[in-house]
């Protein structure tokens, strides 16, 4: 067959188009001077929406303005966004976790926001409690503003509780013995009478988020991941390794799930699980009654952990001015009370506020101001060092070990560390 | 399964005139995927060669070091357990899958009623996305409230932490694997089978040749391309698996194959240029072993026709 020379006239009309199309499209932008926003966020569902919102007010004050909100499913965001970073195709702003802010601050993936804000005396940097500004400080800037400031909590299964015939935590709290000997006593008595469900646990569904449970504990017993300048392991400290060893014994005996077993608070099958308030939403229809409590108290005081996450601008964003604005937009005061509905403000004016206490339909006024408000004058926030992915995939791969019937804690906890110090050099 | 030697009539569809602008309407046709094939799926592979010479951590910007990548990988222990990993994978995976898969066809190579249903039912797990039957086979293996478990329990037996527990754990991946891709194999030793000749076996019977000489002097030398070809893509198959490996067990230590290993290293640290030296790594790995068998096939491969 012969085989006809790739001719390229035919080609032309067609890129001639295309030039005028790019010509053409380029024109009505520099006409319009729109500016256009790309703001990321994990928040689903309601979260999502009243985003939304907020997004078409902002552009409604701002008519040069017009922010599109994208949200991507917590699981892949970092990985989303790094690689949109690294593509050029960064989005202008959005939100951040604590543990990943630590690496997109060491990359300088994050604009320092401290000019704005200290230019905007309407910012009202002071209002914010100190604690929930520590992870975002960084010598004099300022690489994010928190949103949320929402602790760890106990939630319980009130069902459970009556059937074996204990005291619950909030009676226990109100006699000032809810620590964590009694958690796990009481973790114990509901396995006995309940054996299909589990009495309680520490850890989440997902092995590789265990630090948000059992950090509580850790932190309780005097234990801690890293020391103070994360230079040093210290998961092997004698208050980390109290923690674990409580774990195995109620894994052991069976009050505490295994490690993959299935089952969730929202199933009714577990007594105990500590979470923050946004897992309330998960908790709308079920059947069983429940309520929320502080997490136990241990010999070195009461601390959970705080969960925290912050608005950022990006640095690859084209639009810092405007990215920034739609931040401060966002953080004010006024803006800040309607988010509050689903993530604890940071801001003390809202916190303390009683149109807050009343925002969650699903949760009293008065747990929330138990297991929320109190709690956070003792509440830590988990700070990382930017190479916490690979820090956490080492307790994560020896998790199953840690946790065996026969293990040894102590040793695993060593080996553990001795793994995670060269990583911390 | 038939097979038919007569060759398939083609039908001439193909304009033989026109000239260039029927080839022209052609390629606009095929535009839309070469474009894709050649974004999404060629460049990316001969970017990862060069990207591999890189310490390229995202959104970091990259930095060349040469075969820096390659040396790190030698004395990385968790890239040297990976390779372990996959080697005792690999060995549990391959036989377990050609040996059982063979030994389903010889039992469903009979007239009998009721085989369809069989046929069937050990081919159905083919079809079913690879997710969707981890994810079932996640809450079958749970280590409490797991069918496998609770079935066991009803013997007196406890059964261990399936997905979690170390030896298990990667056993229970084979497993659950070797269940998934079963059927595919044996389809294809049944149409081997049914491919023997009748009289060959009628020769053996008459030399005096029992059953069991029959099938390996006969029947498995005959069919020994077919077997080739399987065993060739089982292993390519095996070395590539990710997705279910990830959703049972989260690529744990006990399962972190060189796949697991190249995929944590790129999208969960992010480094590029390592993940791409550890693509080039199970490339190779595959090349040689796919050039041994190639080197070993004229020792057992019967090629007659």
């Amino acid at each position: 067959m012969k085989h006809m020379p790739m001719k390229h006239t035919p080609m032309k009309p067609l890129h001639r188009h295309l030039i005028m199309l790019a010509l053409l499209s380029a024109a009505t932008a520099s006409a319009q001077e729109k500016v256009n926003l790309r703001f990321t966020t994990w928040a689903g569902g309601d979260g999502l929406k009243l985003l939304q919102t907020l997004a078409t007010e902002f552009g409604k004050k701002n008519p040069n303005i017009n922010v599109e909100v994208e949200s991507i499913p917590f699981a892949s965001y970092d990985q989303k966004l790094t690689v949109q970073m690294a593509g050029g195709t960064s989005p202008d702003a959005g939100w951040v976790a604590e543990r990943s802010a630590p690496a997109y601050m060491a990359s300088k993936s994050l604009l320092d926001l401290s000019g704005y804000v200290k230019a905007n005396s309407n910012m009202l940097i002071s209002d914010y409690a100190p604690a929930s500004m520590t992870l975002w400080k960084q010598g004099n800037g300022i690489y994010g503003l928190p949103f949320s400031f929402s602790p760890v909590f106990m939630y319980y299964n009130k069902d459970l509780f009556q059937k074996a015939g204990i005291p619950t935590p909030s009676e226990l709290l109100a006699q000032k013995k809810w620590n964590y000997a009694a958690f796990e006593a009481s973790a114990a008595a509901i396995k006995k009478a309940s054996p299909n469900a589990y009495g309680g646990t520490l850890l989440r569904l997902d092995p590789s988020n265990w630090a948000a449970g059992i950090l509580a504990a850790m932190y309780s017993s005097g234990g801690d991941i890293f020391n103070k300048d994360l230079s040093t392991c210290q998961m092997n400290s004698a208050g980390t390794v109290q923690a674990f060893e409580m774990m195995q014994r109620m894994i052991k005996d069976g009050s505490a799930p295994k490690l993959g077993e299935q089952v969730t608070f929202a199933s009714g099958n577990l007594g105990m699980y500590a979470d923050q308030v946004s897992y309330s939403g998960q908790l709308s229809t079920v059947k069983f009654k429940w309520d929320i409590v502080p997490m136990p108290s241990g010999p070195k005081g009461q601390h959970t952990l705080l969960g925290q996450a912050g608005y950022a601008v990006f640095s690859g964003s084209k639009h810092p001015k405007e990215a920034t604005q739609f931040v401060a937009f966002l953080s004010s005061a006024a803006i800040m009370k309607r988010t509050a509905q689903f993530f604890p403000p940071p801001r003390r004016s809202i916190l303390s506020s009683d149109t807050y206490l009343n925002s969650n339909p699903l949760i009293p006024a008065a747990s929330l101001r138990a297991a929320v408000i109190k709690q956070v004058s003792g509440a830590r926030a988990l700070i990382v060092p930017a190479n916490w992915a690979q820090v956490n995939d080492v307790v994560v791969r020896n998790m199953e070990r840690i946790f065996r019937p026969s293990a040894n804690v102590k040793d695993e906890l060593n080996q553990v560390c001795s793994e995670i110090n060269p990583l911390l050099k | 399964m038939t097979t038919n030697h007569t060759p398939v009539p083609r039908t001439s569809s193909r304009p033989r005139k026109g000239g260039w602008e029927s080839q022209w309407v052609g390629l606009l046709f095929v535009l839309p995927f070469m474009i894709g094939l050649t974004v999404l799926f060629i460049g990316p592979i001969l970017a990862v060669p060069i990207m591999s010479l890189y310490n390229w951590v995202l959104p970091r910007a990259p930095e060349w070091i040469g075969l820096g990548n390659y040396a790190r990988m030698g004395t990385d222990r968790e890239v040297l357990h990976s390779v372990w990993v996959t080697v005792l994978f690999v060995v549990m995976l391959v036989p377990t899958n050609i040996i059982l898969a063979l030994g389903l066809a010889l039992l469903l190579n009979v007239k009998a009623k009721a085989l369809g249903f069989f046929r069937m039912a050990l081919f159905s797990p083919v079809v079913v996305p690879l997710v969707a039957w981890a994810l079932v086979w996640r809450f079958v293996l749970q280590p409490d409230f797991g069918l496998v478990n609770v079935l066991l329990g009803k013997l007196g037996i406890q059964g261990p932490n399936w997905l979690f527990e170390a030896p298990w754990a990667l056993i229970a991946v084979v497993v659950c694997l070797v269940i998934e891709h079963v059927g595919m194999n044996m389809l294809i030793f049944l149409g081997a089978l049914q491919n023997v000749p009748a009289e060959v076996h009628e020769a053996a019977k008459i030399d005096g040749a029992n059953s069991s000489q029959t099938f390996f002097k006969v029947t498995l030398p005959l069919m020994s391309p077919t077997v080739f070809l399987t065993v060739i893509v089982t292993l390519i198959g095996a070395l590539k698996s990710f997705a279910p490996i990830y959703v049972l067990t989260g690529g744990s230590d006990a399962t972190s194959v060189l796949m697991v290993q190249m995929w944590k290293q790129g999208f969960k640290y992010f480094d590029f240029g390592y993940a791409s030296g550890l693509s080039w790594l199970i490339f190779l790995v595959m090349l040689t072993l796919t050039w041994m068998q190639w080197q070993l096939r004229k020792r057992w491969v019967f090629y007659e026709s």
